[in-house]
C-alpha cells in the first residue's frame, strides 16, 4: 500500500465520525449548500495530506482549513455567491430534527444564523464540533480567551432566542 | 456561577439534542473516494482549461474557450444553450468495494466549431471540448490496482455579442 496513503478503512470511520460537524462549519463559512460541498471536500484532501505521516489530521487543522478555503472562495466568487444565495431553492437544512421538533429546529438554526459571525463559530466549534476553547483558539486563529469570551456571548444571545421553546 | 455554569452545561445539552444535518450520499461518496476537487455546479476545470490553452493554441480560440469557461463559471448556464456529455456515467465506486486512490480531469483538445445562428437571430459560437478523466482504483482487500479512463466531450455554446 502506498505509504502516502490513508487506509480506506481509517479514513471512512474518521469520516464518518466527523462528516456531519465538518459540513455544519462549512455551510455557516459559506453562501450556499453547493459551496459548502466544494469547500469541505477540497479542504478534507488538503488537511489530510498536510497531516504529519498522513494520519488523520487534526479537527482544529481541518478546521482552519475549511474556514480559510471558505473565506478565499469567498473572495473569488462573491458577485456570484451572492446571486445564488438569494435564488438557492433547496437549501439544506443545517440540522436534524424529528417531525414533531421540526419548529423548534428551524428556530434554532435561524438563532444560530442570527449570531454574529465571530460568535457563531465559536459556538458551533464548542457544541457540536465538541473543541476546547484552546482548540478553538488555533482553528480561528485567536487567543483561548477570546474564543471562551465569544462563545458566553453567543450562547447567551442564543438561549434569549430559543428561551421561549426551551422553557 | 455554578447556577450560571449548570445553566449553560444544560443548555448546551439541549443544543446538542440537535445533530448537525448528515451530509448527502454523493456528498459521502465524494468525500470518501477523494476524486480531483471539481465543481459540481460548472462541471469545468477552468484552471485545466488554461494549463491546455496557454501553449497550445492561436490567440482567438484559446481567447474564446477561456472568456466561455469564465462566462459560465460566473454567470451561470441560463445562457449557455447546451451542455452534452458523451461515454458512461461515472464509475459507481461507492457500491464498490474499490477506492478511488487518484484521479485527474483535464482537457486534451479542443475546436472552435464556428459561429451558428439560433432560430431567434442570435449568433452563437461553438466550442467543443474533449477531457479525459482518469481515475487509479484500489482493491483494499488485496491492493490490485485498475485504471479507468472516461472520455467526455462537452459542447459550449455561447451568445456573441453584436453590436
Amino acid at each position: 500500500m502506498d505509504p502516502q496513503e490513508p487506509s480506506p478503512v481509517e479514513w471512512r470511520v474518521w469520516l464518518r465520525s466527523h462528516a456531519r460537524e465538518f459540513l455544519l462549519f462549512a455551510r455557516q463559512q459559506t453562501r450556499c449548500g453547493a459551496d459548502a460541498e466544494d469547500v469541505l471536500q477540497e479542504a478534507l484532501m488538503e488537511a489530510w495530506n498536510r497531516s504529519p505521516d498522513h494520519a488523520p489530521p487534526p479537527l482544529p487543522l481541518v478546521y482552519a482549513t475549511i474556514r480559510r478555503r471558505a473565506i478565499d472562495l469567498g473572495r473569488s466568487n462573491d458577485r456570484r455567491t451572492r446571486r445564488e444565495q438569494s435564488d438557492d431553492p433547496a437549501r439544506p437544512a443545517w440540522f436534524e430534527s424529528e417531525t414533531e421538533m421540526t419548529g423548534m429546529r428551524d428556530l434554532l438554526e435561524s438563532g444560530v444564523k442570527g449570531l454574529l459571525d465571530n460568535q457563531r463559530e465559536v459556538v458551533v466549534l464548542k457544541v457540536w464540533g465538541g473543541l476546547t476553547f484552546e482548540e478553538i483558539g488555533a482553528a480561528l486563529e485567536i487567543p483561548p480567551n477570546t474564543a471562551a469570551s465569544r462563545y458566553r456571548y453567543g450562547i447567551e444571545a442564543l438561549r434569549k432566542t430559543l428561551k421561549p421553546l426551551l422553557a | 456561577m455554578n447556577d450560571s455554569n449548570s445553566d449553560v452545561d444544560a443548555f448546551e445539552r439541549q443544543l446538542r439534542q440537535f445533530r448537525p444535518a448528515r451530509p448527502s450520499d454523493e456528498l459521502m461518496a465524494r468525500l470518501e473516494n477523494r476524486p480531483t476537487p471539481r465543481s459540481a455546479r460548472t462541471g469545468i476545470d477552468f484552471r485545466a482549461v488554461v494549463r491546455f490553452f496557454a501553449p497550445g493554441l492561436g490567440g482567438a480560440t484559446a481567447l474564446a474557450v477561456i472568456l466561455a469557461c469564465w462566462f459560465v463559471a460566473h454567470h451561470g448556464l441560463p445562457r449557455v444553450a447546451m451542455t452534452a456529455n458523451f461515454g458512461p456515467t461515472p464509475f459507481p465506486a461507492s457500491r464498490t468495494p474499490l477506492v478511488c486512490v487518484h484521479s485527474t480531469d483535464a482537457v486534451v483538445a479542443a475546436r472552435d466549431e464556428g459561429i451558428y445562428t439560433k432560430v431567434d437571430g442570435q449568433p452563437v459560437q461553438v466550442i467543443r471540448l474533449l477531457d479525459l478523466n482518469k481515475s487509479v482504483w484500489k482493491d483494499p482487500r488485496n491492493g490490485n490496482r485498475m485504471e479507468v479512463v472516461v472520455p467526455r466531450q462537452q459542447f459550449l455554446v455561447g451568445d456573441v455579442e453584436t453590436y
